[in-house]
């Protein structure tokens, strides 16, 4: 199991290398890349910052969840931080299990509690320069 | 009154201007409590305290959760990692 922060560009290939094994039939990647147009709206770059110790914890929390919940041989999570630029990886997954529908669901399930859970946060630049920090403001539950 | 020290990330660490700040609070505030005293002193952050997420060092706390004098309370604003 691997967890990690890094300003650094994320190796993903070596990511898949560190899942493979004899043991399991299935290897799912998913990566999280910034993309240029949300609707009309264009982003220069993105910036992403962390509660890196209560972040790092969470992203432990999901992996150790997840390996409960499905026969996981290796997970592998990895997020950039700083100043990104469209076409970039800010996140990936790797997951390997015996067979896929469980890899795919595993690592489905991994980013959907990153979503909610770790403390990370983005920064949209557009090019006129403007910026604002994305809070998605949840809706109050019936 | 105690002090405590607080962090700020995102958005909320722009609209309060520092990213950590001591602040004295009456003795046995819980996190609630400690909500209403920063929308007082920084109104401009009632929208993202009723949505923010806190933690006390460095651990998940809910609303009711007791502050100690030299805790350290991260305010956290809703997530957009990923």
């Amino acid at each position: 199991m691997k967890i990690q922060l890094t300003q650094k560009a994320i190796d993903h290939q070596k990511m898949v290398e560190n899942c493979r094994s004899k043991v399991t039939g299935a290897i799912v990647l998913f990566l999280g890349t910034v993309r240029e147009l949300t609707g009309n709206e264009k982003t220069l770059f993105l910036e992403y910052e962390a509660f890196a110790p209560l972040a790092e914890k969470s992203l432990q929390e999901i992996a150790l969840e997840s390996k409960k919940m499905w026969p996981i041989h290796q997970v592998e999570i990895i997020h950039k931080l700083g100043k990104l630029e469209p076409g970039e990886t800010s996140i990936a997954v790797c997951v390997s299990c015996p067979h896929r529908a469980e890899a795919f669901a595993a690592c489905e399930h991994i980013m959907n509690r990153i979503k909610k859970m770790v403390p990370i946060w983005k920064k949209e630049t557009n090019p006129e320069g403007g910026s604002n920090w994305v809070h998605p403001i949840s809706k109050p539950t019936s | 009154m105690i002090k405590i020290k607080m962090f700020f990330f995102a958005g909320a660490r722009e609209l309060v201007g520092q990213g950590c700040l001591e602040l004295e609070i009456p003795l046995s505030s819980n996190i609630a409590e400690l909500k209403k005293i920063l929308i007082t002193k920084h109104p401009k952050l009632e929208s993202l305290a009723n949505n923010a997420a806190f933690a006390v060092n460095e651990i998940f706390v809910t609303q009711d959760h007791i502050i100690l004098a030299e805790d350290s309370v991260a305010f956290l604003p809703p997530f957009s990692g990923g």
